[in-house]
């Protein structure tokens, strides 16, 4: 049961985590670690593309036209050192999950696989990553992302689930190589029956509209809306792109994961051939 | 418990992440969401919940929280602290690798256990044996080399709440 002594600590971190919160709080508010972004920041990006490659102003230029290149290795330089840094620990990551095991003497190899905690935590993110994959999916016509991006992320998990639980994880519960491939298939067709529904429309009108045309042009008046209204609700789903991004997201999904299941495969798999199974 | 149960049962969270991630709480998200989160769950969930009436229990998120509230003030000050004080006083390290008991019995609780030690820097689970209910313990600072010795100074907070929580 809980000692009097645990409960006293449990006051002082209540407390202390109560007080940091305020802190915070107060910080942010004060504008002090926070401050709200400038309704104009154009006056940096015009500096950018003024100085870079300016040999009248030597004191600040980086000597090259490409800006981009300039801001990230010149003005800040040190950002991207430490970027590359974090690039270096990251494959150090990926070394030692796929890492080799050499036995002892006359140690069975067989079920010697990833520690528990690495399998928990692989069974944790592999419900959490797609899920966030699925947003970004869904969420391609309004923010950053889309299908091939949301497609990637999903794929991460489904590769982390190789390398920790093993190709028969995926395998053993019905992902064979024939049905991602069809999934993969699946998301294809849709896009090519998506690609082509605004012209068929358009042809059958007695009109004409281009090959994955999404809105309605002066002249060619054919498009796929872009307001839903449901409940009272105007949800914006953009047209074709909605459609488009799950399509993608579903065919990038399904063939990435095949090939590093495919990748991951034991080599007697392999030299044997046939199927995933 | 049947493969829809678990899976709207584990959709629950998700969706919660699914918000989170997105950045916003409608109810519009919140169902379309729910409704990618129960697919997600489709696919993955007998491999993440065994048991799905534990992640509804409140006894057990109390537990969670209070535990949260511990690991991320007093217990990672006094790690901080322990580490500070051996960096500033050369010698004070003795570095080696310690046989820690254990006796929570499942995966999270152990995940749990492992992932509490690390927050004292250059202290680590460096193997488990999951038959022996083992960890070895990469410790900064060996203070006692015996199992239990070493099992009460490393782990047995991280331990007893992990049993609350997961067990």
């Amino acid at each position: 049961m809980t000692r009097w002594s645990d409960l006293k600590e449990i006051i002082i971190a209540t407390a202390a985590a109560l007080l940091l919160v305020a802190l915070s709080a107060l910080l942010a508010s004060s504008g002090l670690v926070a401050a709200p972004p400038p309704s104009d920041n154009r006056w940096l990006a015009e500096k950018f593309l003024t100085l870079t490659y300016n040999a009248e102003r030597k004191a600040l230029w980086a000597a090259s036209p490409e800006v981009v290149t300039s801001i990230l290795w010149d003005y800040r330089g040190i950002d991207t050192v430490y970027e590359t840094s974090v690039f270096f620990f990251a494959i150090i990551g990926a070394l030692m999950l796929v890492r080799s095991y050499k036995p002892a003497r006359g140690e069975k190899i067989e079920g010697r696989g990833m520690s528990v905690i690495a399998r928990t935590v692989t069974r944790i993110t592999l419900v959490a990553i797609p899920v966030v994959a699925a947003s970004i999916a869904l969420h391609g016509h309004l923010t950053p992302g889309g299908g091939f991006q949301g497609g990637s992320v999903f794929a991460v998990a489904t590769l982390l689930a190789i390398v920790a639980l093993g190709t028969g994880f995926l395998v053993n519960r019905g992902w064979s190589k024939g049905r991602l491939l069809g999934f993969r298939t699946l998301g294809l067709v849709i896009i090519v029956f998506v690609a082509i529904a605004v012209p068929i429309i358009g042809l059958m009108d007695g009109g004409r509209a281009y090959l994955v045309q999404n809105q309605e042009k002066p002249w060619s008046g054919y498009g796929a809306g872009y307001i839903y209204s449901v409940l009272g609700l105007d949800i914006l789903y953009s047209g074709t792109l909605l459609f488009l991004n799950l399509a993608e997201f579903l065919a990038v999904s399904a063939g990435l994961t095949l090939a590093f299941l495919v990748m991951g495969l034991p080599r007697e798999k392999l030299y044997k051939g046939g199927d995933v199974e | 418990m049947g493969r829809a149960a678990k899976a709207a049962a584990l959709a629950v969270p998700l969706t919660i992440l699914y918000l989170v991630y997105t950045g916003s709480w409608s109810l519009f998200e919140a169902v379309i969401g729910f409704a990618a989160s129960f697919i997600v769950g489709l696919l993955f969930a007998d491999a993440v919940v065994s048991r799905p009436s534990k992640l509804y229990s409140p006894v057990r998120w109390a537990w969670a929280l209070v535990y949260a509230v511990l690991y991320f003030t007093i217990i990672e000050l006094r790690a901080h602290a322990q580490v500070v004080k051996l960096i500033i006083s050369p010698g004070g390290m003795k570095p080696g690798i310690v046989r820690v008991p254990y006796s929570v019995e499942t995966d999270y609780a152990v995940t749990t256990i492992a992932n509490s030690i690390t927050n004292t820097p250059g202290t680590v689970v460096v193997d488990i044996d999951e038959k022996g209910k083992k960890m070895y313990v990469h410790w900064i600072k060996v203070e006692d080399e015996t199992d239990e010795g070493a099992r009460r100074h490393v782990s047995m907070v991280f331990e007893k709440y992990a049993k609350r929580i997961f067990d």
